[in-house]
């Protein structure tokens, strides 16, 4: 029992090598938007297909927004990526470090109903901003 | 070697944390349990006895909920299979906090699993994407 949990909460490849993937991935999707190739980053699959928004729709105009240094168009494009983005690199680069034995960086003792209250709030994004009347709109990428 | 679990400096190539009995990477894999009922069990050297009530070795290991990656996986990749890595993510801290420490572990393997698939499809959909694209433009047909 004490061998497999060990196994099982060893870091994997994702923690090892995702943080490299992401930051490849960013660098590459600006560059192509810098380049102007930017209609090579796939548009959102949910959105082709049925025409509603996922809670992610509007992160490649993040991106964009980001290279430009322009705040207020990146959280026009999509309020909960750019709240998100900040928490989550700091946790993807903690886990690579981690992962590697190079160092622990502090992260809050979170109660575990952050992860319930986290689902609902992107749920509720989700929906929310698929409501096309005032001020749902301003959830939607503008 | 910094313990991933609690942070002390150990030796290098110690098999497993002096201070907390994690199981550190790189080194040999830690000796099978001996069969022997609990009341024989001998703590190896140097290895500090966690302060849980009950002598449960499996609340020794720290069980990763994975959380961090489900969001990711949810917000990124705009297929919502990270929703599904979020749900089991919350329930590993959850199980947890019951003491439902191999029920924590399966939702913890789950919720990887889950951003797993999520991440790998919006990998395989950008990729399949810029393909095709590219074979638009090589053909003069898109763009």
């Amino acid at each position: 029992m004490f061998r497999n949990s060990a196994i099982l909460t060893r870091s994997g490849p994702m923690e090892r090598w995702l943080p490299i993937a992401g930051i490849a991935a960013a660098v590459g999707a600006l560059a192509l938007f810098a380049s102007g190739w930017g209609h090579l980053i796939p548009p959102c699959l949910l959105r082709e297909f049925t025409g509603t928004l996922c809670p992610g729709c509007g992160s490649g105009r993040v991106a964009r927004a980001f290279l430009a240094l322009d705040l207020s168009a990146a959280w026009k494009a999509n309020p909960l990526v750019v709240l998100a983005l900040p928490p989550t690199a700091y946790g993807l680069v903690r886990e690579a470090l981690l992962s590697w034995g190079v160092a622990r960086l502090p992260w809050p003792r979170l109660r575990p109903w952050w992860g319930w209250a986290l689902l609902v709030g992107v749920l509720a994004f989700w929906a929310l901003r698929n409501v096309d009347f005032w001020p749902f709109v301003l959830l939607a990428p503008r | 070697m910094i313990c991933p679990n609690c942070g002390h400096a150990n030796v290098d190539g110690s098999a497993t944390c002096a201070s907390c009995g994690q199981q550190l990477y790189g080194a040999p894999p830690a000796p099978p349990a001996p069969p022997a009922p609990p009341v024989a069990y001998a703590p190896p050297p140097g290895y500090a006895p966690p302060s849980y009530s009950q002598p449960q070795v499996v609340a020794a290991v720290p069980i990763k909920s994975h959380l961090v990656m489900a969001i990711l996986a949810t917000i990124f990749c705009c297929i919502p299979f990270g929703i599904v890595g979020i749900v089991f993510a919350s329930q590993v801290n959850t199980k947890l906090a019951v003491g439902d420490f191999a029920g924590a572990q399966k939702a913890s393997q789950t919720a990887l699993t889950w951003s797993w698939v999520s991440i790998g499809a919006g990998l395989f959909v950008a990729v399949a994407y810029a393909l095709l694209i590219m074979l638009g433009l090589m053909s003069g047909l898109a763009y």
